[in-house]
């Protein structure tokens, strides 16, 4: 399996990550639910008026941990990325499904913006291993 | 139960988190293990990582402690900044407990201080983050 399938199935394990984002040279970081494409870009949602989407749009870029489950022998995603608003109605329907099964909510697509983050870097983590393994992206 | 209750229970419970920096203007993190004494946060590092340089040039922190995918568990949001360990007490006490954890030569590592200005407790049924501004007795 190369690094980029590895990554791939990584991305399709859970649906979590945390998400960092830098405002006012602080740092940030939320739970984020996160769907995915082939190309390993990422996708989320957030309000129209929420703090992440405030920040994003002075610093858009990113750095998410992804995949790590608390346990013994791990393996997560380290992911470097540029993030952009994005009008695509099938993967903002996508996430809307993947969030409200998981969350128990019904949100709509209403007052909600799609965000891509596109990777620059993607990292395979061990924790039982020192030396990461950097994705071919493309 | 008071949010402090709830704070105190996430923290005797948990101890891998995520630490938030600013390496270069943008966010970066990392899993961590943290060991708490009231509200104030402990780690370790080593003492030539990236991270330490992070801090040096912006002390300004952010983590996440006690989330597990998965489960209903409360977790934790920590805005602060990295201080000195003045108390040799102390600081004596977290290097034994971080050997414990690392089994790696004290030599090699420095003991991190994070003192929050915010926790806020996040719970999984969809109520809003409860927050916490310091300092608090927990």
């Amino acid at each position: 399996m190369d690094t980029k399938e590895q990554a791939l199935e990584i991305l399709s394990l859970q649906p979590y990550g945390v998400m960092g984002t830098v405002a006012q040279t602080k740092p940030y970081a939320r739970i984020m639910t996160f769907i995915h494409d082939e190309n390993l870009k990422l996708y989320t949602i957030a309000p129209e008026h929420s703090t992440i989407l405030r920040q994003l749009e002075s610093k858009p870029f990113t750095h998410i941990l992804y995949g790590y489950k608390d346990s013994d022998d791990d393996v997560f995603l380290e992911i470097e990325g540029h993030v952009d608003i994005t009008d695509d109605d099938v993967k903002k329907d996508e996430i809307l499904q993947t969030f409200n099964h998981i969350h128990h909510n019904t949100f709509n697509d209403e007052h909600n913006v799609l965000l891509c983050v596109t990777p620059v870097r993607m990292r395979i983590m061990h924790t039982t291993q020192n030396e990461p393994r950097d994705v071919i992206i493309h | 139960m008071t949010i402090e209750e709830h704070i105190r229970l996430v923290l005797d419970r948990a101890s891998i988190g995520t630490l938030y920096t600013v390496h270069e203007g943008n966010p970066y993190g990392r899993y961590m293990t943290f060991r708490s004494d009231g509200a104030t946060l402990y780690t370790v590092t080593d003492k030539h990582s990236a991270k330490l340089m992070d801090i040096e040039k912006n002390p300004h922190v952010h983590v996440l402690l006690g989330y597990q995918p998965g489960t209903e568990n409360n977790y934790l949001e920590f805005e602060g900044q990295v201080t000195d360990v003045i108390d040799d007490n102390l600081r004596m006490k977290m290097r034994n407990f971080f050997r414990l954890v690392f089994q790696k030569d004290a030599t090699e590592v420095t003991l991190l201080k994070i003192e929050p200005s915010v926790i806020y407790l996040h719970t999984q049924d969809g109520s809003p983050a409860q927050k916490l501004v310091l300092p608090a007795d927990l």
